[in-house]
C-alpha cells in the first residue's frame, strides 16, 4: 500500500522537490508551507508519516508536533532541520517524534524511516482498533 | 581602548553566535534545496536510461532552480563574510545604510519566525565613524525589540538619513511599549556604540543617533 504523507517546511522549492521525489518512488505526497494550516491538514486527514520542519515562521515544530501527538498521537512524526541540536533532537524524541533527520536528507534514509513510520502507525491503528471491539463486546449484553 | 573592549565580552560571543547559527540554518536550507533538485535530475535520468522520455524542457527549470539557490547561498555567504569583518577594527570609516542593510538581511529569519516584515526604504550613503561591531549589535537589538513591540503580522519600516550633521537609523511601527529590561539593554548597547536612543511607541518611534 502506497504510504500517505504530508511534507510541511516553509522553503516552497524543497518542499516541491522532495515531494516529487518522494512520488516517483510511489508515496501519496501532500504538502505545506503553513505550518498553521498543516494543523489543520492533521486534524482533517490521516497519514502514514509526517515531515516536519523544525524552524518555521510563527509556529514552532515542536509546538505542532505537540499538537499532532495530542490530537492524533497515532501519527508518526519525522522532524527535518537545518540545524539538528542535541537539544532539540532530545526534545522532540520526548515528545514522541519518531525519528529526527538533518537536512540535506538522504532520501534513501527518509524512504526507509516512512515505511517504519507506516508500519508503526498500522500497528497502533490495529491496537486501537482491537480495543474498541473490546470494549464493545464487554459493554453490550450479547 | 576601543568601545568594543567596553562591551561584555559575552553578550558580543551571544550576538556572533545568533547570526552565525542563522547564517548555518539558511545555508542548510540552500543545501537541501540543491540536494533535491539534483536528486530529481538523478531520478529523471535513471527513469530516462530505463526508456522513459525526458523533457528538455523539464530540465532546464531544474538547472535554473539550481543556479537560483546557488546564488542565494553566494548572497548568505557574502553577509557572512561582511558581518566576520566588522569585529576586525574597534572603530572606522561605515556606510550606515549599508551596515542597516546587512543586519536588516541578517535577520530576515528572525522576523520570518515572529511573522513581522521589515521593509528597508530606498536611501543613500550614509557615512560616519563607529565600531562596526558594537553598532550592528545595537541595530540588531533595536530591531529585535521593535518586531517584538510590532507584533505578530506587522510591518517595520526602517529608514536611514542624516540629520542636523546626525546620524540616524529610525524604526517605524511599533505598537506596544517596550518591556523595561529590554529598554535598559539597548540603552546600555547604544552608550557602548557611542549612540544615543529615542523609544517612543506612543509615536510607534524608535531612533539610533549616531
Amino acid at each position: 500500500m502506497a504510504e500517505k504523507v504530508l511534507l510541511v517546511d516553509d522553503e516552497k522549492e524543497f518542499v516541491e522537490g522532495l515531494a516529487e521525489r518522494m512520488e516517483l518512488r510511489g508515496m501519496n505526497v501532500d504538502t505545506c508551507t503553513n505550518p498553521e494550516k498543516a494543523l489543520d491538514m492533521v486534524n482533517g486527514d490521516s497519514y502514514d508519516a509526517i515531515i516536519l520542519d523544525l524552524q518555521m515562521p510563527g509556529v514552532d515544530g515542536i509546538e505542532v508536533l505537540k499538537h499532532i501527538k495530542k490530537n492524533k498521537p497515532e501519527m508518526q512524526v519525522i522532524l527535518l532541520s537545518g540545524h539538528a541540536t542535541v537539544e532539540k533532537g532530545i526534545e522532540a524524541m520526548k515528545l514522541g517524534a519518531m525519528d529526527f533527520v538533518e537536512k540535506p536528507a538522504d532520501i534513501d534514509v527518509l524512504t526507509e524511516k516512512i515505511k517504519k513510520a507506516q508500519a508503526r502507525k498500522m500497528v497502533l491503528v490495529e491496537k486501537a482498533t482491537e480495543k474498541k471491539v473490546k470494549d464493545i463486546i464487554e459493554h453490550k449484553g450479547w | 581602548m576601543g568601545s568594543s573592549d567596553t562591551v561584555q565580552g559575552r553578550d558580543g560571543l551571544c550576538f556572533f553566535g545568533k547570526v552565525s547559527a542563522t547564517i548555518s540554518h539558511d545555508v542548510k536550507n540552500v543545501l537541501a534545496i540543491i540536494n533535491e533538485e539534483a536528486g530529481l535530475l538523478q531520478d529523471l535520468s535513471l527513469m530516462a536510461g530505463q526508456g522513459m522520455e525526458l523533457d528538455p524542457e523539464r530540465l532546464v527549470k531544474l538547472a535554473k532552480k539550481i543556479q537560483n539557490q546557488v546564488k542565494r547561498g553566494d548572497t548568505i555567504i557574502k553577509n557572512m563574510n561582511k558581518f566576520a569583518h566588522s569585529v576586525d577594527v574597534p572603530e572606522s570609516e561605515v556606510d550606515f545604510y549599508e551596515m542597516t542593510s546587512l543586519v536588516v538581511a541578517l535577520f530576515t529569519r528572525m522576523a520570518a519566525s515572529k511573522c513581522v516584515t521589515v521593509v528597508l526604504k530606498e536611501g543613500e550613503m550614509v557615512a560616519g565613524k563607529c565600531d562596526p561591531f558594537v553598532a550592528e549589535m545595537l541595530i540588531a537589538r533595536c530591531l529585535e525589540v521593535s518586531m517584538d513591540s510590532a507584533g505578530k503580522n506587522h510591518e517595520i519600516i526602517v529608514e536611514v538619513f542624516t540629520k542636523n550633521s546626525e546620524r540616524v537609523i529610525s524604526v517605524h511601527g511599533l505598537r506596544l511599549e517596550v518591556a523595561e529590561n529590554d529598554l535598559q539593554a539597548i540603552e546600555a548597547l547604544s552608550k557602548n556604540a557611542g549612540a544615543s536612543l529615542i523609544v517612543a511607541p506612543q509615536d510607534s518611534l524608535l531612533e539610533i543617533i549616531f
